[in-house]
């Protein structure tokens, strides 16, 4: 329900009205109500359901029937949502939201100063060659991240928040943890994608690199079978699973007079 | 006589080439052939339907191109337009890139000249495929500077069947895209050389690469922050030296002050905050010279060291200031939404919906990679592997060019499109490498192979395994059976490329087909049908209102003024035009007055589903009368009976289903049934009182008359949607209709 993050945005609603209107204007007053201390007022309004916004005009005579509750389908859970509510039942206006900074002017500044004073110490240690940035293992690896988190549709999972899995319609009981359907994907489903598209890139690096290394002919050739079937079925499973999801038949075209 | 048999073996001798000239003719026939095969695949709506221009923004381009080839260049460049976002108009010529337009009427000057009497609509129709064939000659010098020609072959090869570029550049899509990627190549190639040789000229050629570039495709900004990078971490990496800043200072100046030409642009390259970063490592790059020249002069170390580490700080530190001073003080302006949006990638969602609703803006799942890139994306990382091993200036550049261009193509689909020739090369690396591997091994003969020493890979449906260093026939059969692996593997990329681009991207989207009852293929040309019946039918100053989507076409084909278009530049007058189609009719006349409209065009048909609710957002979030709530009934749009009753009412719905309640659209079904929808619609008796139907295209027989208020409305139908294989099209075509409804 995310509960609090609506009562920060209610809290910085009500600080922007007040330093808007220089504590001069005392039509409107902010207020919240916590259930456990005051469960009479929670009936007194007639609240059955949270979250819930209520904007009680002058002329109310009835708690529950006369003021005005904000709609579900308004809700964005915004600072922005819940003042234009207010303005468009009251005809007061709120005026510009002011959200504070993420980071206050006391913490810029000490970070900028702490920058500036580190500052020497870094450009010597690059300078010298010893940081940690020189080792191309890193970069190799960062590369690595970097490609799974484009690859396996991570920033998609991030902007569209999607759940990780999703439960079945039919049976609740059951997870569904691949959405069959081009264009979405659920959390689960992509590290798994990534995973496998990953697994086959590293069993190269292992091959080459480590197992030059050992000196039993024998286990350096079940290793190789075992990389070999390895990625044969991490390929395999990643083709099934796209022409699962998107439903696509590709095929090659024949000329229509060998049919 | 016995000289007979001495000549003509002399002869043949002759004609026998030296190894290395057989190389060469390989090469350039597989060239040439990449260049063919390039071209033609892109041809397959040309082929099923006619040479044509597709969807919707090429329509402008074509009309300045057209008034570019009538008009000349100072008066395409001075225009200004007074038939689009009619009251307002358009200054055509301060916005918008001409590389594509100049670029397609150079290409038909010459054609003319050489007396080939072609219409300048089939140079613009065939600009991208030639472009693209252009792009596989760039793609396989830039394998070839990056790691060997065998490597640039194949990367020329895969570039030219790979679906992420020939979504933007199939015959009729006459879009920047199609030749800003051969200009974004181009510069990449002659950069990385010029960095490689550090030769003035080659970073010359590079300032003007990038300079068409600029001219050609707002993505320039993507170079403009990409070498600067790359410039950054090899200064970190301690790879400086005089090539580098030879190549950058001369890309820099040069490249800046030659953007600055393009009125678009403007002052940008000094004034925006997306610049800043070149500006940044340009001065970064005068103080590592600087600092070089005195460690020159200097011969006490430690006097050196010192001086460096003081340099350094009181660099960054002025830097930094002023970079502060310049935001604070409002010169320098922060990041636009558009690529502000890529940095954080929450940001459009919330704050800017009209963004965040086109289609091509999405974020990618990963099946969108799959389908674009196929087994290429098995071979990025074997190739980042290789590219990692012999590290070098060129392959530092191409990594960071592919792992930034991944990164952005994870967060809109749009921009698999940059992604594509990074993908291509490094992938290429993989393939020409393993196969080189496995066919030295083919054909040393009876040479022992030292363990440990080869590096192979490669293999059927696979890509990773080391070879056997013992039992020598075990290893040629290996070798053998591990070349017929990666063969198949292209054979079946190949197979999966031709598929995708017949299918899905071949769709001109202003012609559709479907497979009728029988599997006979049924053509609708409504549109076309449409605009011509506008431009032959309606007074020359008509003016029309549509959703945006429409402008463009309208005004090139239909010649009439339109009041918004494609460029959405104005989110205020396109909020009007969405509140007038979503309100009552008697509030919409008045709207549709004002606007001095003589003619309402919509869209009816479409396939349900997909989250339509811009048209209320635009309208409402200028507009708050207009609330999305008041059209949703349990949060998604209906239209049938259980519909909301300000949906039933609004102007769009009464057009759409004007007398749409006789008609019998289903055998089995009772009348009124949308077969987009699958319902039965709501309100079927719609009486239009200050609307009058004028024209509907053959597949909707539905007529509005008004004479009351000669007001005309006009209206096309397309049919069942579901029927077309055509993913990008039913995107489009969702997103028409729920903005128009």
């Amino acid at each position: 329900l995310r509960l609090r993050e609506l009562r920060r945005e209610f809290e910085i609603v009500a600080s922007s009205f007040i330093t808007n209107h220089n504590s001069s204007n005392t039509k409107l007053f902010f207020g919240d109500i916590e259930f456990r201390e005051s469960q009479s007022s929670f009936q007194l309004f007639g609240v059955n359901s949270l979250p819930h916004v209520r904007l009680v005009g002058p002329t109310a005579k009835s708690l529950k029937d006369d003021s005005d509750v904000m709609d579900q389908g308004d809700f964005s859970r915004l600072a922005e949502s819940m003042a234009e509510f207010v303005e468009s039942r009251t005809k007061l206006t709120v005026g510009p939201i002011h959200r504070p900074p993420v980071l206050s002017k006391m913490q810029l500044g000490l970070i900028t100063a702490l920058l500036l004073l580190c500052l020497p110490l870094v450009a010597k240690r690059i300078f010298a060659g010893e940081t940690l940035l020189h080792d191309p293992k890193i970069w190799l690896s960062g590369a690595v991240f970097v490609y799974f988190f484009s690859v396996s549709g991570a920033m998609h999972n991030i902007i569209r928040k999607m759940p990780m899995f999703l439960v079945d319609r039919n049976d609740p009981n059951k997870l569904v943890f691949f959405y069959q359907g081009s264009g979405m994907q659920l959390g689960a489903e992509g590290f798994a994608v990534g995973f496998l598209y990953t697994v086959v890139g590293l069993l190269l690096a292992v091959v080459t690199h480590v197992l030059v290394y050992v000196k039993d002919a024998t286990a350096k050739r079940l290793a190789m079978l075992f990389t070999l079937l390895v990625s044969f079925w991490a390929v395999k499973k990643v083709i099934l699973l796209d022409n699962w999801k998107t439903g696509y038949g590709i095929h090659g075209f024949w000329p229509s007079s060998w049919n | 006589m016995a000289t007979m048999p001495a000549s003509a073996s002399d002869l043949l001798k002759s004609f026998k080439l030296k190894t290395k000239q057989q190389e060469l003719l390989i090469r350039v026939s597989i060239l040439c052939l990449v260049y063919i095969l390039a071209f033609i695949t892109r041809l397959f709506s040309v082929l099923r339907y006619e040479s044509m221009i597709h969807e919707f923004d090429p329509y402008f381009n074509y009309r300045t191109t057209l008034y570019l080839t009538e008009n000349g260049f100072y008066d395409f460049w001075n225009w200004f337009d007074y038939e689009s976002w009619y009251p307002l108009g358009r200054i055509v010529g301060g916005t918008l890139y001409p590389g594509l337009m100049v670029t397609a009427v150079l290409i038909y000057r010459i054609l003319r000249f050489l007396r080939f009497a072609v219409h300048i609509r089939e140079v613009c129709v065939l600009t991208a495929p030639f472009f693209a064939s252009n792009t596989t000659l760039v793609a396989y010098f830039f394998g070839k500077e990056i790691w060997d020609s065998g490597a640039g072959l194949v990367a020329a090869i895969l570039i030219a069947v790979c679906p992420g570029y020939i979504s933007r550049s199939v015959a009729g899509s006459y879009d920047n895209e199609g030749v800003a990627i051969f200009a974004l190549l181009f510069t990449f190639y002659v950069f990385v050389k010029a960095v490689n040789t550090g030769s003035l000229a080659w970073s010359l050629a590079s300032a003007f690469g990038y300079f068409y570039m600029v001219s050609a495709w707002g993505g320039y900004v993507f170079i403009i922050n990409l070498i600067p990078l790359y410039v950054l971490v090899l200064l970190i990496t301690g790879r400086y030296s005089m090539r580098l800043y030879v190549a950058y200072n001369c890309m820099y100046i040069l490249g800046m002050l030659l953007a600055m030409q393009i009125r678009f642009v403007g002052f940008q390259h000094v004034q925006s905050g997306e610049h800043m970063a070149a500006m940044g490592v340009f001065f970064l790059m005068q103080v590592f010279y600087f600092l070089d020249w005195v460690k020159h002069m200097l011969s006490d170390t430690k006097l050196f060291q010192a001086f460096l580490r003081i340099t350094v700080t009181s660099a960054v530190a002025v830097g930094g200031i002023a970079l502060g001073l310049g935001m604070v003080s409002g010169y320098i302006s922060p990041w636009t939404g558009r690529f502000y949006s890529l940095l954080d990638p929450t940001y459009a969602k919330d704050h800017i919906p009209i963004i965040a609703s086109v289609s091509e803006h999405q974020p990618t799942a990963w099946s969108s990679f799959m389908f674009d890139f196929h087994i290429l994306l098995f071979l990025f990382p074997a190739g980042l592997y290789f590219c990692f091993k012999r590290l070098s200036d060129a392959t530092i550049f191409i990594v960071m060019y592919g792992l930034t261009s991944m990164y952005f193509a994870g967060v809109m689909v749009r921009l698999i499109l940059v992604a594509t020739p990074a993908v291509c090369l490094i992938s290429a690396i993989a393939v020409s490498a393993t196969v080189k591997n496995l066919t030295v091994l083919l054909r040393s003969k009876n040479k022992v192979v030292q363990t440990g020493s080869t590096k192979g890979s490669g293999g059927s449906k696979s890509s990773s395994k080391a070879l056997l260093d013992q039992s020598q026939p075990f290893q040629k059969n290996g070798a053998i059976a591990l070349l017929f692996g990666a063969f198949y593997l292209l054979s079946r990329y190949a197979t999966h490329c031709t598929w995708v681009t017949s299918e899905a991207y071949s769709s001109p989207s202003i012609v559709l087909a479907a497979r009728g009852a029988h599997g006979n293929r049924v053509i609708f040309d409504d549109y076309r049908e449409a605009y011509f019946w506008l431009r032959q039918n309606t007074p020359q100053d008509a003016k029309v209102m549509s959703w945006w989507d429409y402008g463009y076409q309208i005004t090139a084909m239909g010649n009439r003024t339109v009041i918004v278009d494609n460029n959405t530049w104005n989110n205020t007058h396109i909020a009007t035009v969405g509140r007038a189609m979503s309100s009552y009719e008697d509030e919409a006349i008045e709207i549709i007055r004002s606007l001095d409209v003589d003619y309402v065009l919509v869209v009816f048909g479409g396939v349900t589903g997909y989250s339509s609710d811009d048209i209320n957002k635009i309208g409402g979030g200028v507009f708050p009368v207009i609330k999305e709530p008041d059209y949703l009934v349990n949060g998604e749009y209906r239209v049938d009976k259980g519909a909301a009753p300000k949906m039933l009412n609004c102007l769009m719905y009464k057009l759409c289903y004007y007398r749409f309640g006789e008609m019998m659209t289903e055998y089995g079904k009772p009348p009124g049934y949308d077969r987009a929808r699958g319902v039965e619609i709501g309100n079927k008796d719609v009486k239009l009182e200050h609307l009058e139907e004028a024209f509907t295209t053959s597949n909707w027989i539905i007529l509005r008359k008004d004479n009351a208020s000669f007001q005309w409305c006009l209206s096309l139908g397309i049919v069942d949607l579901a029927l077309a294989t055509n993913q990008n099209f039913l995107e489009t075509e969702l997103l028409t209709l729920f903005q128009a409804t």
